[in-house]
């Protein structure tokens, strides 16, 4: 068997952070390829650069023997290589007919529509089972036929080569199901196929190959269970607690009445169920983690408790119902949020980010509060006069967790706070996590470095698809096959 | 079925045209003959603006400087010797040109950026039609221009001008059908996905650009020969807004949008100009509702009009009274 697609040595860095270092990938000709690692690996840096939206930093990339570094996205498409996106992108004054009409007459000087154009559209869009509306807009079609769609798009550009980066996000069950079918007639029909994908079943399913990435780096490859059964694999996937030294916390004193208590939670995306009437609660001076899969409605939990969605259901915190209130009032109540990539204010000083936390406090107060944060985390110390823009990414999460403690808050949400730092960083941060439980403060936490987050927890939520799948103390999870399996893929 | 739509749309350009230049000198005073005349030139320039804008999504304000380079190339070229015949495409030539050497560097500017850059281009070509007064006569502009020998005979003029416009018009509708106007569609709604789909963004691009300028050439040409002079004010960078505001009012994208858009921005303040300076109040506020209320424009408004006429005779029961849907 050739390869279609020849990287080496690819390396490609945004300033000073190094998103792809050094990989070499084979692709072989005719395979199903699966690329897999955490958020903020490089799968995606990975395909923006083999399709030319980026260029490397260094190294090489040949596709069908040809040198492909430097060529337009439109060229390489023209040669042969057709990409799908993370998020649908599409052509929003057109129907889906239109869609795939743009790609075969992609070029060329024909100044009207062919006929035979017309038929293999029509041809295309029947075979990804979209026949009944392709005179349908498309920014019409639910999520599932967007997937689709975009599959469509592909096929009609004859490709060799399809990359298909995260096609399943977003989709429910039947969708899933029927977009893997789709997938698997789609390589019959001739491409290679290499794909990104977060949920397990779904690689295990259709790869033949698998390449893990880690932090940029090729961390393993070879077949689906010879990488089930790599450890550094699981280590990548569910982290590296155990030689870490984090200590479960003491359990707190039970308390009168929760501190945090939602009931049947629902988040909807346009007709998408995100987050389907989940339950769950805090105690006050607990750690609660929530975990599960990419999609699986973590984050969507964290934000619509913090009011930056619209949420059906109950929650209340210390006797306040949330829903009455807006985000901006949460600080007030003694709620505080460490978002996703941490939303410093990256023009401003490290002790201007804490004071902006300070959320309405006086003078001497915001000085106190300030110094305590600077306390708990020493090497902000040095740092105090430096922009946040300028921080590491370590440094500026220790700055964001420092910042959301200035209101004093009584529950304090963190979302991956171990999203794109190194294994060393994440157990810093982990450990100061237990630092401020000690003094008091209760903690939400979202992440998918599962075992390091239950190592820290009192206890813990595992979601699927927008529902609870399995809750309870955090050393029992950890002990449990159902998160592995939620995780992994891993059966049996 | 496709292909039957436009047909029926250029034929029925062309019988609208004809049975323009036969009806209107019969029906209206001669001065507004000379609006008309100017109307159809305006438009000539806005259809070239909504195949850059409207079409392919690239913001242009350029539209002044080109249809001034038009103008005074032609004018140049014909005080110099040259024929009509030989002037007139060449003006459109050398305009198409420049529009091809700003589509250049407009390559790696988007939005506010493109905005700006393309701004700057019109500032400085106003400017430099003042200051090269060797070429282009300065301030007082060119005199005496001959061009086809009609100049000021509006009536004379208005068969060709409508001639020219409906051309240009049908040249648009073409494009709008054909795979290349699919391509600068393609690009407008999202620019990576149009490169995903092998669709070279960088030649789309250019290319509208030069097809702007070569609409806004054409109608420089047109203004020499219907006025037989040319003074730097009427390119002078204030009056791309009023090519935007056109094809922003007349409707994006859609080429019922420039006719619409030219006839509104030309004959409203003919019927209010007994408002005096008032009318520009009248006007703008006409502007901001139509941009507020109708994102469409005008044109989305007619098509919209036309698709509830339409729903409400297919849905009309036998006994007349419209069915649910239709009332929707």
């Amino acid at each position: 068997m050739t390869e279609i697609l020849r990287t080496r040595a690819l390396t490609r860095s945004f300033g000073g952070l190094v998103a792809l270092r050094d990989i070499d990938l084979d692709v072989r000709e005719g395979t199903i390829h699966a690329v897999i690692g955490p958020n903020g690996s490089g799968k995606t840096t990975l395909f923006n650069v083999i399709s030319g939206i980026y260029r490397p930093s260094s190294g090489q990339v040949e596709f069908l023997g040809q040198n492909a570094v430097g060529r337009a996205p439109d060229q390489l498409a023209r040669m042969g290589l057709g990409r799908t996106f993370q998020s649908s992108r599409l052509f929003g004054s057109m129907s889906v007919l239109e869609t795939v009409l743009v790609v075969l007459h992609n070029h060329g000087m024909a100044w009207r529509i062919g006929r035979a154009e017309r038929k293999r559209a029509q041809e295309i869009i029947e075979f990804v089972g979209l026949g009944d509306v392709a005179g349908v807009p498309c920014t019409s079609l639910p999520q599932g036929q967007r997937r689709l769609l975009e599959i469509a798009k592909v096929l009609a550009l004859e490709p060799r080569l399809v990359l298909l980066d995260e096609p399943h996000g977003g989709l429910n069950h039947a969708e899933t199901a029927r977009l893997i079918d789709t997938i698997r007639d789609m390589h019959r029909r001739g491409p290679t196929v290499l794909l990104i994908e977060h949920e397990m079943d779904v690689v295990m399913q259709l790869a033949d190959r698998i390449t893990v990435l880690n932090f940029g780096e090729k961390l393993a490859e070879g077949t689906p269970a010879e990488v089930q059964r790599n450890d550094a694999v699981v280590e990548a996937y569910l982290g590296s607690a155990g030689e870490t030294g984090i200590a479960p916390p003491p359990s707190p004193a039970k308390a009168a009445g929760h501190l945090l208590e939602v009931r049947g939670l629902t988040v909807r995306y346009g007709d998408i169920e995100a987050v389907r009437g989940i339950d769950l609660h805090v105690e006050a001076g607990e750690i609660v983690s929530v975990l599960g899969n990419n999609g699986a409605g973590k984050s969507t939990t964290l934000k619509a408790i913090s009011r930056l969605l619209p949420a059906e259901g109950e929650m209340i915190f210390n006797g306040e119902n949330l829903l009455a209130r807006r985000t901006e009032q949460l600080a007030g109540l003694g709620v505080a949020l460490v978002p996703e990539r941490r939303r410093l204010f990256g023009g401003m000083s490290v002790l201007d980010n804490l004071r902006v936390g300070a959320h309405g406090r006086k003078g001497a107060e915001v000085q106190d509060l300030a110094d305590e944060a600077l306390e708990l985390f020493p090497a902000l110390k040095r740092l105090v006069g430096s922009l946040a823009s300028s921080l590491s990414g370590g440094e500026q999460q220790m700055l964001a967790i420092g910042r959301a403690l200035m209101s004093r808050p009584r529950l304090l949400m963190l979302d991956e706070p171990s999203l794109g730092l190194a294994p060393m960083l994440v157990d810093q941060v982990f450990a100061k996590l237990a630092d401020i439980n000690a003094r008091g403060t209760a903690v939400l936490l979202v992440e998918q470095n599962a075992r390091m987050a239950l190592a820290a927890s009192h206890r813990a939520y595992v979601l699927a698809s927008g529902r609870i799948v399995a809750e309870g103390e955090a050393a029992a999870l950890a002990a449990d096959e159902s998160v592995k399996n939620a995780y992994l893929g891993i059966t049996g | 079925m496709e292909h039957a739509r436009l047909w029926g749309r250029l034929a029925a350009t062309v019988v609208l045209a004809a049975v323009l230049a036969a009806a209107l000198p019969l029906l209206v005073e001669p001065y507004y003959i000379h609006v008309v005349d100017v109307t159809l030139i305006n438009l000539v320039i806005a259809i070239g603006l909504n195949l850059v804008l409207g079409f392919g999504g690239q913001i242009s304000f350029a539209q002044s400087a080109f249809f001034g380079i038009g103008a005074y190339t032609f004018g140049s070229l014909e005080a110099a010797g040259w024929p009509a015949v030989a002037a007139a495409p060449a003006a459109v030539l050398l305009t198409s040109c420049v529009g091809a050497a700003l589509g250049w560097p407009a390559l790696r500017l988007r939005g506010h950026y493109l905005a700006l850059a393309t701004l700057a281009f019109s500032l400085i070509m106003g400017e430099l039609m003042v200051d090269l007064d060797m070429i282009t006569g300065g301030a007082n502009g060119m005199m005496n221009i001959h061009g086809i020998g009609l100049a000021r005979d509006d009536a004379a003029m208005l068969p060709i001008l409508l001639g020219v416009a409906a051309v240009g018009l049908a040249g648009s509708m073409i494009f709008a059908a054909s795979p290349a106007g699919l391509r600068a569609r393609a690009f407008r709604d999202n620019a990576i996905a149009a490169q995903a789909a092998g669709v070279n963004i960088r030649a789309l691009k250019i290319g509208l650009f030069v097809a702007s300028a070569a609409y806004a050439g054409v109608g420089g040409v047109c203004y020499c020969a219907l006025l037989g002079y040319i003074s730097p004010d009427v390119f002078a960078w204030q009056t791309t807004f009023a090519y935007l505001a056109m094809v922003v009012v007349g409707g994006l994208g859609n080429n019922l949008g420039p006719p619409l858009g030219a006839a509104l921005y030309t004959l409203v303040p003919e019927w209010l100009r007994f408002l005096q300076e008032a009318y520009f109040v009248i006007f703008g506020s006409v502007v901001i509702v139509v941009i507020a209320v109708v994102p469409g424009g005008m044109a989305g408004l007619v098509g919209w009009l036309f698709g509830r006429i339409g729903r409400a005779i297919v849905h009309s029961p036998p006994g007349g009274r419209p069915a649910p849907e239709a009332r929707r």
